[in-house]
């Protein structure tokens, strides 16, 4: 028996690609200097208190960061944010797979559930701060009622989709109930699930802005909005810069989890990622 | 949903939720049929503004996600920029957006395009990545030219991945439009859900909201319907629950 | 060895030794519902019995519902008509001294779990200890325990295949059963892949029922050979091979060999030619008018070489 591996997953030619990647992440990055240089040279062309440059907004960023507004506004905001994905995340993969999983259970609530989602979540807001006041409760109660739904539909999808053959041998190795679950359907559908993740923490974030300017008193939302009103237009643009770079962060921090978790899964698909 | 309504009724009409909070049915449906006015007007305010930034992004996002697709070093230069902007709550620049151009519909339809852009000009610039090559060779073996590819191979081809971005910014111009008519606290949908919350009459404000999702789910419909008319030959499968 | 053939006797001796019924099927009948609505015919009147330690094929031409009945009787799913016995006891779900190898080695096999934790996955409800060592076993047994850390995309198709082989084989099953498992896989690696399954059982002594459409692979590997008709495919006929084991490339030369196979062939290709006292117009039981059990024993031969 002399058959060695054929290996399928392997990338070859390992200096070339290197150098070749370089190259295009090279130009991307000039690409974004080149949008950005197009800011300050506009801004300093239109000389307009509403319009700074670049290099103003980026040194007030630097005050905030190592300002009180880091731990007063930055930090509540991240946490909210991340607990309303959080728990979304849960909510949304329990539910998906389960409405996924048991057909008819599946059928009968979809309807509803369709309704449901699409409601323009920010419309739910005023109907939160009936129900919750204002503060982090009424926000994270907003985040989670938007966010869920990426999560649920993607785990539906999953769950309805799982390869038959799966089942087929699960039940064959006697696998049933939860070790089925989790052996099985949950790894299986894993994939769907985190592109259903991705979309939902983005939603998270832009959904925590809104919510935080309507109906709290601190926060990146808010803080934002204060600025506004008080015409401290500076401080404006270097909140929204900070979101940006949250909502970026989230995101390569969220793909590198991916990437461990899901391993196995870029052999199968040839590592085709958005 | 029949089941929904009737739990609800039975849920309220037993008294077990303080009706302060959930109103009945009927107190939902006296609050729109009271202000109907109001709330079909608001509707027509909200639908106007979510038009004309959708339009506006579509087609600015279908044109320069083509332009883009189709030459290898402006997709390079585009990378860095979309990952960025990808994650953007556009929602955020709402206050940013008020400094800007001040209150009004120009400021909001611009907000609104700027959103609806993204899904769009990415997933046109990603569908013309991923044209099957043989389609493009079969089209220059027949003798298309430069234009008759783009419009009988490109076209057809990144039609259906197109209209998943299409689908995905119907949705958020929606909900960009009601975010700034919450924030700025008058017309459209938003503001009518927002004066009934702060007068109290909790009856309107969940009918504007039922109102809100029939909205979404009608256009999420439409949409549906317009994309099978227009691409016969492709099976545009709601997302399951769809 | 060489190709002197056992006299009937020894035959019918040999048939004997194996073991007891361990899937008796009588009268199966299965039919599908298909994308319009209509319901598919798949299968009818299915007859046989199967022994311990028996080495069985079904073959029979594409789409004739080979894969269906394979999984009629495995307990997978159930038989609208008539009954299948494992051990003489009706069958409800797959039980655990039953195993089976699938065709879609890429769609078998976990792509999350590792060739070790695939392996694994078949004895889980083993202690850890006793679970690692079948695992390990099973993988030495087909060659593979180099590659327990590898992930099967990494593997080519028929080592793909072996780990689902070595994943039925931990669970030390008394019946095999597979599913058409070398179709996709090359020429080379299969003859390879045959020659495996055929130690494995001659080692193991387990029964075997293979669903296959290669004539030469049934004949090759088989005691005995079901052909069936197409769609809604009956047993034709039931064809003893008496071959002397164990069995290699010089089997397959044997004159032998050539005349099983054009017999197998011959039934499945002509079939009302070969038994024109079995009316295929019969009504059968599985037809809704039909309510009479129609006489089996004419539509199936036993043939034996004649002496």
């Amino acid at each position: 028996m002399t058959a060695g591996t054929l290996p399928r997953g392997r990338r070859r030619g390992r200096s070339h690609g290197w150098r070749r990647s370089l190259a295009r992440h090279g130009a991307s990055w000039l690409g974004l200097a080149a949008v950005l240089g197009a800011w300050q040279l506009t801004a300093i062309a239109l000389d307009k208190t509403v319009f700074p440059t670049f290099s103003r907004s980026i040194s007030v960023v630097g005050q905030l960061l190592t300002g009180s507004v880091l731990t007063g506004d930055i930090v509540p905001s991240v946490i909210r944010a991340l607990t309303g994905f959080c728990i979304s995340a849960v909510l949304g993969v329990l539910v998906g797979l389960t409405l996924g999983y048991v057909r008819w259970l599946g059928e009968y609530c979809s309807a509803f559930i369709n309704f449901l989602r699409s409601v323009p979540s920010p419309l739910l807001i005023p109907l939160a701060i009936a129900f919750l006041g204002l503060g982090a409760k009424m926000v994270i109660a907003v985040i989670v009622s938007a966010a869920v739904w990426p999560v649920i539909i993607n785990a539906f999808d999953a769950a309805r989709r799982i390869e038959p053959l799966y089942l087929d041998v699960a039940r064959i190795c006697g696998l049933r109930g939860f070790a089925l679950f989790r052996r099985v359907l949950l790894p299986a559908t894993l994939p769907d699930i985190f592109a259903g993740l991705r979309i939902a923490l983005s939603i998270s974030l832009a959904v925590l802005v809104v919510a935080e300017i309507l109906g709290a008193s601190t926060g990146i939302g808010y803080f934002i909005q204060n600025a506004e009103q008080t015409f401290a237009v500076p401080q404006t643009y270097a909140g929204v810069i900070i979101l940006a770079c949250l909502g970026w962060l989230f995101d390569t921090v969220f793909l590198v989890l991916e990437r461990r978790l899901l391993a196995w899964e870029r052999g199968l698909s040839g590592g085709l990622r958005v | 949903m029949g089941v929904v309504i009737g739990l609800w009724t039975v849920i309220t009409g037993s008294g077990a939720v303080s009706t302060d909070n959930i109103p009945t049915v009927a107190a939902v449906v006296r609050g729109a049929a009271g202000s109907w006015q109001d709330l079909l007007s608001s509707l027509g305010a909200t639908l106007e503004t979510w038009a004309l930034g959708l339009a506006i992004a579509t087609v600015a996002g279908v044109t320069l996600g083509l332009l883009v697709g189709l030459s290898q070093w402006a997709d390079s230069a585009t990378d860095v920029i979309v990952r960025m902007m990808r994650p953007l709550p556009s929602l955020a620049l709402i206050p940013l957006a008020i400094l800007v151009a001040g209150l009004g519909v120009k400021m909001t339809s611009g907000l609104v395009a700027f959103a609806a852009f993204w899904p769009v000009f990415i997933n046109t610039r990603y569908a013309v990545r991923q044209i099957e090559p043989r389609l493009l060779d079969s089209g220059r073996a027949v003798g298309l030219g430069r234009w008759g590819l783009i419009r009988r191979v490109v076209i057809p081809a990144t039609a259906p991945t197109i209209a998943t971005g299409v689908r995905i910014s119907v949705g958020l111009a929606i909900v960009v439009t009601v975010s700034v008519e919450l924030v700025v606290g008058t017309g459209g949908l938003g503001g009518y859900v927002l004066a009934a919350e702060q007068s109290g009459a909790t009856g309107q404000m969940y009918a504007g909201v039922v109102v809100g999702g029939i909205l979404g789910w009608a256009l999420n419909l439409l949409f549906l319907a317009a994309a099978r008319a227009l691409m016969p030959w492709q099976a545009v499968v709601g997302r399951g629950l769809g | 060895m060489s190709d002197t053939c056992p006299s009937p006797a020894q035959v019918t001796a040999g048939l004997a030794a194996h073991g007891p019924a361990l899937l008796e099927v009588s009268g199966l009948c299965k039919s599908l519902p298909i994308a319009d609505g209509t319901v598919l015919e798949v299968s009818r009147d299915i007859t046989f019995t199967l022994r311990a330690g028996e080495f069985m094929s079904i073959v029979g031409p594409s789409g004739a519902g080979k894969t269906t009945l394979l999984r009629t009787v495995s307990g997978l799913i159930q038989p609208d008509r008539g009954s299948v016995m494992h051990r003489g006891q009706a069958v409800r779900q797959v039980p655990s001294w039953l195993s089976i190898v699938f065709q879609e080695y890429n769609k078998s096999l976990f792509p999350w779990l590792t060739v070790r934790k695939n392996v694994m996955l078949a004895v889980h409800s083993q202690p850890k200890a006793e679970a690692r060592q079948r695992m390990a076993e099973a993988l030495n047994l087909v060659g593979l325990y180099d590659f327990a850390d590898h992930y099967p995309w990494e593997l080519s198709g028929g080592m793909q295949q072996r780990v689902a082989l070595a994943r039925a084989m931990a669970s030390h099953p008394e019946l095999l059963m597979m599913d058409e498992p070398f179709a996709s896989v090359d020429a080379l690696t299969r003859a390879h892949l045959e020659n495996m399954v055929q130690r494995l059982w001659a080692e193991a002594g387990f029964a075997a029922l293979l669903v296959t459409h290669d004539i030469g692979e049934a004949v090759y590997l088989s005691d005995r050979v079901l052909a069936l008709s197409s769609r809604p495919s009956t047993v034709l006929a039931e064809i003893l091979v008496d071959l002397p084991r164990p069995r290699d490339r010089a089997t397959r030369a044997l004159p032998r060999f050539y005349e099983l196979c054009n017999q197998v062939l011959s039934y499945i290709e002509n079939p009302e030619e070969r038994e024109p006292a079995a009316a295929p117009h019969h009504p059968s039981a599985c037809s809704p008018a039909g309510t009479s059990r129609p006489d089996l024993s004419c539509h199936r031969k036993v043939v034996v070489r004649d002496d």
